[in-house]
């Protein structure tokens, strides 16, 4: 069983809604990994915005670039001030 | 994580292809950017590094083996696509896999340089006895030594020894391998009949006999091979005819003369010829012998054996 089956278990849906439309893993403020991007729907050096499966997800900060985007994974290096979920 | 069906098929795309650790910068330029990079990540090639420098400017990088989709993708979507650099580990197995001419060129290079290397393609002579190189060469060709001889078979050292031996007028030899070339330094001998004045007007006969060899490197030779000469006649002239107009100069010749020496052998028995032959020899001892003849005669009773020497001199003056 993995970690978040494992929370699923913990904790029913009803008492935490947990969203598993995506994934993101912060490293500081440095950069972002984020798993299940379905697309990019605009791409900026101050904030990005991705399509996820439900809704989609925004990156705000300066210099920002992709390091690497492939297969539904990306992952977004520069100053990151805010991910906000877009609904 | 788990892939959606999309994903999937790219991932077994992806995976069906080598990837190299190499890497191709390129630029791309033209409206709606994003669409672009979305359409490029669908055909299952990841981009690395995408920074936009402005709304119609983008540089990405992608793998080696991914540029030619990248391309036609660009060219689809009637993007403008310009290639910045190579990078990465492999770059330069890539890059020499486009050359391969130049690598078969370098190999080839490689193998006739070896092989060459090992070949004599000339042969130099230099120093003071390159006067003494005919003998030289006849020598070396005698032995074998000649060009596209391979320098492993030679013994550089040995070969400097033997030259030396057979060779009286050389007071040092000296053999290398300077690449292809096999230089041999000859430096004549100061001492006995061979030193050499540099000053000397005539070549003149020092014995009675016939002339096996004459070479003449200066000057102008007045008798030729296979002429009798008498002791004190002139055979090599300090001087040359050049357009009719005669110019002094010192005499550098190298002459072998064929001499008769007779030997007489007196003795109260018969059959004594070997020992008439054999002490004859014995009295020139330092000479080079050639051939050699005995007569027999009797005077009362005494036998006489006449001994007839042909003994080879050698002179070389100059």
């Amino acid at each position: 069983m993995g970690f978040i089956d494992e929370i699923k278990g913990t904790f029913s849906a009803s008492e935490i809604p947990i969203d598993l439309s995506y994934r993101a893993v912060i490293f500081g403020d440095d950069a972002v990994y984020v798993e299940k991007v379905k697309r990019i729907i605009s791409y900026e050096p101050t904030e990005m915005n991705f399509s996820l499966k439900k809704g989609g997800l925004r990156i705000r900060g300066s210099k920002l670039y992709v390091k690497k985007y492939c297969m539904g994974d990306i992952c977004v290096c520069g100053k990151i001030t805010a991910i906000e979920r877009i609904f | 994580m788990r892939k959606d069906n999309g994903d999937r098929k790219n991932f077994l795309k992806n995976k069906k292809r080598i990837k190299l650790s190499a890497y191709c910068d390129y630029e791309i330029s033209g409206v709606n950017l994003d669409a672009f990079i979305n359409r490029v990540v669908r055909s299952g090639i990841t981009v690395i590094n995408v920074k936009k420098w402005s709304n119609k400017r983008l540089t990405l990088s992608v793998n080696y083996v991914d540029r030619k989709i990248l391309f036609a993708i660009a060219k689809e979507l009637c993007y403008n696509i310009k290639r910045i650099r190579d990078f990465g580990r492999d770059t330069i197995l890539v890059r020499l896999s486009k050359r391969v001419g130049l690598i078969l060129g370098a190999i080839v290079f490689a193998v006739i340089s070896i092989t060459f290397n090992d070949l004599i393609l000339s042969v130099d002579y230099s120093g003071s006895g390159s006067t003494l190189k005919r003998e030289v060469q006849n020598y070396l060709e005698n032995r074998g030594v000649s060009v596209m001889t391979r320098f492993s078979s030679l013994d550089l050292n040995r070969l400097e020894d033997e030259i030396l031996a057979k060779n009286d007028g050389l007071s040092f030899v000296s053999c290398k391998k300077k690449g292809s070339r096999l230089i041999i330094e000859l430096v004549l001998s100061d001492k006995g009949k061979d030193k050499l004045s540099g000053n000397c007007k005539q070549m003149i006969a020092e014995c009675d006999g016939v002339i096996e060899t004459l070479k003449v490197y200066r000057g102008t030779a007045l008798l030729k091979e296979g002429d009798k000469i008498s002791r004190g006649d002139v055979i090599v002239d300090g001087y040359v005819i050049v357009k009719e107009q005669k110019i002094e100069m010192n005499v550098l010749a190298y002459l072998s003369v064929l001499c008769q020496i007779d030997f007489r052998y007196v003795s109260e028995r018969d059959d004594q010829e070997e020992i008439a032959l054999e002490f004859a020899k014995n009295c020139y001892d330092d000479e080079n012998v050639v051939n050699s003849k005995v007569k027999k005669q009797q005077i009362e009773d005494k036998f006489v054996y006449n001994c007839e020497l042909t003994v080879k001199r050698e002179y070389l003056v100059g």
